[in-house]
């Protein structure tokens, strides 16, 4: 039978997390810039350290404009829970190490944006971190590198630069049969565009400095807990299941049920790591948010017009967006991703590196920066920045090749975007 | 802890403080399809603050093996199965106990203060009513194992406040927990729980044994899994005090800790 509804994304999107401010009736959410905050009695504060009541301690832990920030991803999500942190590779690290140790081995795709590759290929290693990169569009390749030390399979939703999307529900099922949860970076696609919890992810990730804020003022990252991983039945996991000395001997899992990969990340890994996100930054990302479902759509219906563009023009040898007919995720895209598969993409010019040096220098539009995400258009050449730690046949394993361009498309009026794009091609085409 | 109840590995969670002999004993019991983690900051604060905790899965819960009793009467003479036996092998001293429960938990440490009343000390119920009537669509629900029984127990158990959020833990959905909750509950164990709170009748037989004044009832506000009407005829049964909590809904212990705490430490501290 059909129940009662809850409330809808773009109301959560605006409201939760947040109640008018009880003291001054302030409708936004106030920016508490404190690092501490005041105990009102000895058991307060004693009960406050033994998690025996709700209450904020000092801002690395947790702080009440960041807590705003946090139920609200949560709620958008379908999570039990979520931490912010300083940035998204923050996010990524204190994920993955919340479950993982010396000896301890991650399953990844090889698609993955640099930062995260160098993580897991160069920086992880030195900690006694192993990682098995793999096609991540071919589920069977998770299920063969999955091995009795492996705590995590990692992939992203639709992955920088060339949009291979993951097929989420088989490789869930594919990590999950073997005990082991899969972490999602949803980045580019947002709560907004697929809820990756819904589909069999049980810990998803973003860089909510991309289009969760909208507007490239503020770094930051979340991390979110779907609650519905079992940690104990898994056996892998004593860091969740078994009384942790570093905590007053809690068990995460026996005090907190579902939570318990949240409370964790939080109790152990902000307090020990300390990446957590300012609450400035949560006031500018929280005002982005408010936004997120008018202007993915909008980044959605300029894309798909600017993939149309670039696909009928000659000095585009391919354009890798799902949206493409020709492209390999196109019917999946269609299950997984209904309302568009996000704004960044990449296409490929005839003439190679020079053609593509060439088109970025003649945007005008089109800002030539290390980001995406933006509200604004923004356009890079991966191999040579963002990709440019891994070595080549990581770069072909990626599918990224020395013409690669990448494009975030923004919320600019698309024909004067088209106008930009196709005056930097009359310029690149000299290259081809 | 997990110790063998009538054949079943049940496990029993004590706020994280070991019992003592000189304590007074606080069990807390969970409501339909839930587990004891409902409990875990009034458990943590209670075990630190003079009382030995019992935080009981009931069979076929959380952490326990077994099937789920079938009745409210069932889930209370379990409880005094598993009181009995953590008196006699696990350090619980056997003194008179306070009964606190959420709920369809509610209905089961009354019907057990009923059966046993001398071994009672003081019923504490949170979110409860009698009669306690499931609507015939949440129980077929809940009979076919669909998600929407879930759905709605979610959106009815929590205010439309607590619906948006501002949990006072960082970062805690109080909604996607119960609704993470609610889900982990084996197949059939929901419909087990709310057909047992629909038919429970032995309320009048409770206020029979057990007496008036030695009872607390706290209540949401805004509760519409068991509205006010009812919280109040329950009260009224058992000669209860009635602590009403603002802006409140059906899950009272995480949409309101601290008021939930400052009410039952009212009770508790005083007792």
């Amino acid at each position: 039978m059909s129940g009662p509804d809850f409330l809808g994304f773009d109301t959560l999107a605006l409201h939760a997390g947040q109640h008018p401010d009880s003291e001054t009736g302030a409708r936004a959410t106030p920016i508490y810039q404190s690092t501490s905050f005041v105990f009102k009695d000895s058991d307060k504060a004693s009960s406050l350290f033994d998690v025996a009541r709700a209450g904020h301690v000092y801002s690395r832990i947790s702080n009440p404009t960041v807590a705003v920030l946090e139920e609200r991803v949560a709620a958008l999500e379908g999570g039990v829970g979520a931490v912010c942190t300083a940035s998204g590779m923050a996010a990524i690290h204190l994920g993955l190490t919340t479950i993982t140790g010396a000896g301890g081995h991650i399953v990844a795709s090889r698609s993955l944006y640099g930062g995260t590759h160098n993580l897991l290929s160069y920086t992880l290693p030195r900690f006694g971190i192993e990682t098995t990169f793999v096609d991540p569009r071919d589920p069977d390749a998770f299920a063969a590198a999955i091995r009795p030390e492996t705590r995590v399979v990692f992939a992203e939703t639709v992955a920088n630069p060339r949009c291979e999307i993951l097929d989420i529900p088989r490789v869930s099922a594919i990590a999950h049969a073997a005990g082991v949860p899969l972490m999602i970076d949803a980045t580019l696609t947002t709560p907004y565009l697929m809820s990756a919890i819904k589909l069999g992810a049980d810990i998803v990730m973003h860089s909510l400095t991309k289009f969760m804020g909208g507007h490239g003022v503020a770094v930051g990252g979340v991390l979110v807990d779907g609650g519905r991983f079992n940690w104990e039945a898994s056996g892998r996991f004593p860091e969740i299941s078994e009384p942790y000395a570093g905590f007053h001997g809690m068990d995460f899992v026996e005090e907190f049920g579902p939570a318990a990969y949240i409370m964790r990340a939080r109790k152990e890994g902000l307090r020990d790591f300390g990446a957590s996100l300012s609450p400035g930054n949560a006031f500018h990302l929280l005002q982005g948010l408010e936004t997120l479902p008018m202007r993915m759509d909008r980044h959605v219906e300029n894309t798909h017009k600017i993939v149309e563009f670039l696909a009928e023009h000659d000095t585009v040898s391919s354009v890798h967006h799902p949206a493409h007919p020709e492209h390999p995720d196109h019917e999946l895209a269609k299950s997984l991703l209904p309302k568009g598969s996000g704004a960044v993409f990449s296409f490929e010019l005839k003439g190679g590196r020079a053609a593509g040096s060439a088109f970025i220098e003649s945007l005008q539009l089109f800002s030539h920066l290390a980001n995406v995400g933006d509200a604004k258009s923004l356009v890079i050449h991966p191999a040579s920045t963002t990709h440019s730690r891994m070595d080549d046949q990581a770069l072909i394993d990626a599918g990224i090749s020395a013409g690669l361009v990448r494009l975030s498309v923004g919320l600019e009026d698309v024909n004067d975007l088209i106008g930009d794009l196709s005056q930097a091609l009359k310029r690149a085409a000299r290259h081809a | 802890m997990k110790i063998n109840v009538e054949g079943n590995e049940i496990f029993v969670g004590q706020g994280g403080v070991d019992w003592q002999a000189t304590r007074r004993t606080l069990l807390l019991q969970h409501g339909a399809g839930m587990n004891r983690t409902v409990w875990v900051l009034l458990a943590r604060y209670f075990a630190r603050h003079g009382f030995n905790v019992v935080t009981p899965d009931l069979p076929g819960h959380g952490g326990s093996a077994g099937d789920p009793p079938k009745s409210i009467e069932d889930q209370a003479r379990f409880l005094w199965v598993l009181l009995d036996c953590l008196q006699a092998d696990h350090g619980l001293p056997d003194t008179p106990v306070i009964l606190g429960g959420h709920s369809m938990g509610a209905l089961t440490v009354a019907e057990a203060a009923g059966q046993r009343p001398d071994s009672v000390e003081h019923l504490l119920l949170f979110a409860t009513g009698f009669p306690m009537p499931v609507g015939q669509g949440l129980l077929d629900a809940a009979e076919a194992n669909e998600q929407s029984a879930v759905d709605m127990i979610a959106i009815f158990s929590h205010s439309f406040s607590s619906q948006l959020g501002h949990n006072a833990v960082a970062g805690i959905s109080v909604q996607n927990t119960a609704m993470a909750l609610l889900e982990q509950a084996g197949p059939g164990v929901l419909h087990n729980d709310l057909f047992a709170c629909n038919a429970y009748q032995g309320l009048a037989k409770v206020a029979e044994s057990f007496g008036a004044g030695r009872t607390t009832l706290i209540a949401g506000d805004s509760d519409r899994m068991t509205p006010m009407k009812m919280s109040r005829q329950l009260a009224e049964a058992l000669g209860a005090d009635l602590i009403v909590l603002e802006n409140c809904g059906h899950m009272v212990m995480s949409e309101q800790p601290e008021q939930t705490l400052q009410a039952a430490k009212r009770v508790l501290m005083k007792t």
